[in-house]
């Protein structure tokens, strides 16, 4: 290896290692310059509720891309979770049933997911797609018997998002402990490490002796167990639930875990870096709203963000020969 | 007579192997050349520097005279240099014809003329001779064989002259490779160099009228054909390595309960009945034509390919294995040729690479499933060690380290996970001398701790090297079985289906 | 005996087309029991109105899809490219500069997406998913989320009848554009690289084929389908309402593979697409004349779409197996 290879490669390396730490901090310098609003504390609080089902979310989202896959379907699960609860402690079921039911359900809709596209081989695009369909109208039918519009008033649920905790927002701190576990899971457990092999070369691990589809089934399970959390928490959020949440969901947890690095052809990624670009996600749209943006450029620019970052990660991507 | 094109001086380096030395290569008008030599001597090197898929390092080429370069592969085209490679590039959902005019198609206007793309590739198909074949049928209904000829046909007709085939014949039958040799006489009557490149030393001493042969990386002699016997072809094939090593074999003891034994494995078409059986402590052989069956019978045994019919018995006891994890788990751990698609994670660390098969005896406990690290890495680092892994740190990422440290990483990675039996398709391939030895020692060391090692290998050296038996296949079958010394030239004998027994 | 099993060949070398019919008259049995006005002509009639739109995308989406990619990109185009028609339209009051804008548009957004997609070598599910987001936000941001009136006479001439009371422009739009991709995926060089793109593309690169070129055309071709498309469907809705093409990237793509056309790409036909396309278009149609309310839709709608996938893919499973069993394939 040459000297100038060498310096190539450390640049490359540090760009992938911390390159979007860079970016979040540029972004944070610079949108404190533009909006003065923005550097608060209460602000800076805000960001990170807002963010909260983002982020949680995108750890799911990370677990599917860092096979390869993609799931389409978890805004629709979040809608599912969060209508689950919000119906349930109307009925006046305890709380913590309502919030492990809700979670319970979404998982299953993940598990049905991995089935259709692990065990019966159809293409993870389109079977997402598809389930994206029905698991919303699961959720609308659900509403539909509450005039499309349910409050949460179940104080335990609300302390999720009012609460704090050693004067930190419980939103933040229950965040950052799932991140946290799921690093641990990805980084520190047996399956976290074959979902990291399948990634990396499918056929390199099925001859390791790893299940490549219970793997990946895993995989989708998770996804839908953090979309229920997410809709739990998002529930306590909003503190109603209505047809609109969760729409268009999926496609900013995509964007987080893509800003965050992670390959889509699988393999590569850190979860705490989605974390980072989850962080991202939500700055752009606070400061957006700040300074006034429409909601829908909103949306205009996320989705072109999400370009740039797919366009810089395929730049610092080294070419494999 | 000038030759047609002329290489002279041509070498080449890869990292770590002088993979051509100064070369010297002629190729006169209207004969068959064959380049002859055991794998790793530079044949296919060298024909890639032809076809412009590697640049020489040094030397010429000269075409008629004239010198030329060839940077890629479209400019050899235009020089009339075809190569026929050994994977075929056939589009299986495109017809014959459409696979032949792939990039060149005729049209009629914006309308492709199918009628006359159809007609053409009718008429260059029948002046070849070749029958059965429609040219408006998709490729994929015909077999293999046939395959070839679609695809030697498609070269034929951008009318080269210069024909390049790398090991057509390894997947032929007799009688097709007789056809495919009828139509290479018709072209060499036509004044196309013909190149031909085979490790059968049959077809070549009947079929071709002069041969280079190589070793390491250079020229050990041009012959002509007529003057020679297949005897003296393999001399010039080995070199001085005739006969150079001396092994201690170590006796079969019939008593003992072989570890692993495959019984009659069959597959259609490829394996016809495969037996044998693996002692601990020794290293077994298994050596072959390209397609006689050797790597696949073990892919079979680790459950990557399914088998029509057969019995694996582990210990004595049979045990059905469908997956590569069951294998694991009877205690079989397999390295295959293809490291990077097959073995390795490139993006993770050496340490994932080699704890990967192991981690789940690595928990704290059941109910903190959670990974000690700092026992996986003790170990890891333990048989790394032992290994002499070079790297500059065990959370190096894998794709950093050469070719042989890879192969060791991969070694070490079944011997955490405490195998009996580990068996190496081709352990050197892709790996240069130092790292041979090396690899040679630890395979012998391995044995000596009481391991079964199955080596499978195409390179008769190393399988002498190596190997306390050898089993020699033939045709889907076992053909031989060695036991004690031999030499060279009687392997390499067996190895071309000569002499049933010894 | 022969000649009978040459018939069950033949049955079983078509069973992908045979599933999805079987699949749709399974419907038409159902929506019947629910509406028994279902087969009446004048539903028929509507069927194919309604979904010009779809049938025009899903040509379109049979030339990514033979390729080996995926756009999810189809109803945010749509929505996008009516947007600005109409707000051309308003501002101007001249409907050919506005359609003009509305085709552009289109094939700038291909344009975009397929030099992301082949030329900067990122996964198109990406770029077309980011397209799906970007492009629907800045419909609704031009539109501030508002319906805006086209009323022009020449985009109502689209849907008026002038031969035999009933053939209409939308109806000639759409043999046109099927017979379009039909020649053009048959009988030209760049369909018959689709196809060689699908089965591999790397190959197909060593024949000395341009295929970034050929990915790139494609994507733009089906962009620019799409903004016919949307012009269609704006002609029958006679607004740029906001949704607009909502769904169409999923009913296309189902719609092309759900019909048999292989998803990794290199194997399928404009038969399959149109037996796909049969299928889709009466049942959002049964669907929408059932009477129920969105929410059911949504849970039918999906349910049967993942329902009719699993049977098409064993069914295809079997068929491929079988066909393997004679040593004949596709």
């Amino acid at each position: 290896m040459t000297q100038t290879h060498k310096t190539s490669e450390k640049i490359r390396e540090l760009l992938e290692k911390s390159g979007i730490l860079l970016v979040l901090v540029v972004l944070f310098a610079a949108f404190s310059l533009i909006a003065g609003k923005f550097c608060t504390l209460t602000n800076i609080s805000n960001v990170f509720k807002q963010v909260s089902h983002i982020a949680i979310l995108s750890i799911g989202m990370t677990f599917v891309f860092l096979f390869g896959g993609m799931d389409l379907s978890a805004g629709s699960n979040i809608f599912l979770g969060a209508v689950s609860v919000a119906a349930m402690l109307t009925e006046g079921v305890p709380a913590w049933i309502a919030v492990l039911a809700a979670i319970a359900a979404c998982t299953l809709m993940g598990a049905l997911n991995g089935f259709i596209i692990e065990k019966l081989q159809i293409n993870c695009v389109i079977v997402t797609l598809g389930s994206q369909l029905l698991i919303r109208g699961i959720a609308l039918t659900i509403i539909s018997h509450y005039r499309q519009w349910i409050y949460v008033k179940d104080p335990g649920v609300l302390w999720l998002n009012t609460g704090t905790v050693f004067g930190l927002p419980v939103l933040l701190i229950l965040t950052v402990i799932l991140y946290l576990i799921a690093w641990l899971i990805l980084n520190r457990s047996a399956f976290g490490r074959r979902v990291y092999a399948v990634g990396g070369n499918p056929r390199a691990a099925h001859l390791c002796g790893v299940n490549v589809a219970v793997t990946k089934l895993l995989c989708y399970l998770i996804s839908g167990t953090t979309a229920g959390i997410a809709g739990v928490v998002i529930a306590s959020r909003l503190g109603m639930v209505n047809t609109n949440v969760g729409a268009g969901m999926e496609f900013d947890a995509v964007t987080a875990v893509v800003l965050g690095g992670c390959a889509v052809k699988g393999g590569e990624g850190n979860v705490l870096k989605t974390f980072v670009g989850a962080l991202i996600v939500g700055m752009i749209s606070n400061f957006m709203t700040l300074v006034g943006v429409n909601e829908h450029y909103q949306d205009a620019v996320l989705g072109g963000f999400i370009l740039l970052a797919a366009v810089f990660n395929q730049l610092t991507l080294k070419k494999n020969d | 007579m000038d030759p047609v094109l002329e290489m002279r001086g041509i070498s080449k380096r890869f990292p770590g192997v002088q993979a051509l030395d100064h070369v010297d290569f002629k190729l006169y008008s209207g004969e068959i050349t064959s380049i002859i030599g055991q794998n790793g001597a530079g044949k296919s090197t060298l024909m890639k520097i032809l076809s412009g898929n590697y640049q020489k390092d040094e030397g010429t080429i000269l075409i008629h005279g004239k010198e030329v370069e060839i940077n890629n592969t479209a400019d050899a085209a235009r020089l009339g240099i075809g190569i026929v490679y050994q994977e075929l590039s056939l589009l299986n959902n495109l017809t014959v014809a459409e696979n032949i005019f792939l990039g060149r198609e005729i049209v009629n206007g914006i309308r492709l003329d199918n009628k006359k793309m159809n007609a053409l590739a009718e008429q260059y198909l029948r002046e070849f001779g070749i029958e059965n074949i429609e040219a408006n049928k998709n490729v994929e209904i015909y077999p293999l064989a046939k395959q070839q000829l679609i695809e030697i046909v498609k070269v034929l007709s951008h009318k080269p002259d210069i024909l390049i085939l790398d090991e057509p014949t390894a997947a032929l039958t007799n009688e097709d490779t007789e056809r495919l040799f009828r139509i290479l006489f018709r072209l060499k009557e036509q004044g196309i160099c013909v190149v031909f490149i085979s490790h059968r030393l049959g077809e070549i001493k009947r079929y071709c009228d002069s041969g280079t042969i190589m070793m390491n990386g250079r020229v050990t002699a041009n012959v002509r054909m007529e003057d020679v016997d297949e005897l003296k072809i393999i001399e010039y094939m080995l070199g001085d390595s005739f006969n150079a090593y001396e092994k201690e074999i170590m006796e079969t003891d019939r008593n003992a309960q072989p570890v692993l034994e495959l019984r009659d494995i069959r597959l259609k078409d490829r394996l016809d009945g495969a037996s044998c059986k693996i002692y601990k402590g020794q290293i077994t052989g298994f050596v072959g034509l390209l397609g006689a069956g050797q790597d696949l019978l073990w892919r079979v045994a680790y459950g990557a390919v399914r088998a029509d019919s057969g019995e694996i018995l582990v210990n004595g006891k049979s045990e059905k294995i469908k997956n590569p994890a069951q294998a694991v788990r009877c205690g079989i751990g397999l390295l295959t040729e293809n490291r990077k698609e097959e073995g390795l994670f490139a993006e993770m660390s050496v340490l994932d690479n080699i704890a990967l098969p192991s981690l789940r005896f690595f928990k704290f406990s059941p109910f903190f499933p959670f990974l000690n690290y700092r026992r996986i890495r003790e170990k890891s680092t333990a048989y790394s060690d032992k290994l002499a892994v070079k790297m500059s740190g065990i959370n190096t990422k894998v794709q950093f380290l050469s070719g042989g440290n890879q192969q060791k990483a991969i070694v070490s990675r079944w011997l955490l996970r405490n195998l009996d039996v580990l068996v190496f398709i081709e352990p050197t391939r892709g790996v240069d001398v130092g790292a041979k030895a090396e690899i040679y020692k630890i395979l012998e060391e391995l044995a000596g701790e009481g391991k079964a090692i199955v080596v499978i290998s195409t390179d008769t050296t190393e399988i002498l090297q190596l190997s306390d038996r050898i089993f020699v296949m033939c045709q889907g079958k076992v053909s031989n079985i060695i036991e004690g010394k031999t030499d060279e030239e009687t392997l390499a004998r067996l190895i071309q289906g000569k002499e049933a027994t010894v | 005996m022969k000649t009978r099993s040459k018939f069950v060949d033949g049955l079983v070398y078509r069973l992908d087309v045979i599933t999805v019919l079987a699949l749709a008259a399974v419907l038409v049995v159902l929506f019947l029991n629910t509406n028994p006005l279902f087969l009446s002509i004048n539903n028929i009639y509507n069927l194919i109105q309604l979904n010009a739109a779809l049938i025009i995308v899903a040509v379109g989406m049979t030339f990514v899809v033979m390729s080996g990619n995926m756009d999810l990109s189809g109803g945010s185009v749509i929505v996008l490219t009516a947007s600005i028609t109409g707000v051309i339209f308003r501002s101007t009051g001249n409907i050919w500069l506005a359609l003009a804008a509305c085709l552009l548009t289109a094939v700038l957004i291909g344009a975009l997406n397929g030099f992301l997609i082949s030329f900067l070598n990122i996964n198109a599910v990406i770029v077309t998913l980011s397209c799906m987001v970007w492009a629907r936000g800045l419909a609704l941001g031009i539109t501030d989320a508002k319906s805006i009136v086209v009323s022009s006479p020449v985009l109502q001439t689209i849907y008026t009848p002038f031969a035999f009371g009933f053939i209409n422009i939308s109806m000639i739009i759409v043999v046109l554009c099927l017979l379009f991709g039909w020649f053009l995926l048959t009988k030209t060089k760049f369909g018959r690289y689709v196809k060689a793109l699908g089965e591999n593309e790397k190959a197909t690169a060593l024949a000395g084929v341009n295929t970034k070129l050929v990915k790139w055309g494609l994507f733009t071709l089906a962009a620019f389908l799409t903004g016919i498309a949307s012009i269609v469907d704006l002609a029958r809705l006679g607004s740029a309402v906001v949704t607009i093409g909502d769904g169409m990237e999923l009913n296309a793509i189902v719609a092309v593979v759900i019909g048999g056309n292989r998803l990794s790409g290199g194997k399928g036909s404009f038969g399959k697409t149109i037996a796909g396309l049969l299928f889709m278009c009466i049942l959002s149609n049964g669907l929408s004349t059932m009477g129920v309310t969105d929410d059911k839709i949504y849970l039918i709608k999906g349910g049967i779409i993942l329902a009719a996938l699993v049977i098409q893919m064993l069914s295809n499973r079997f068929r491929l197996n079988y066909l393997r069993r004679r040593n004949e394939f596709d």
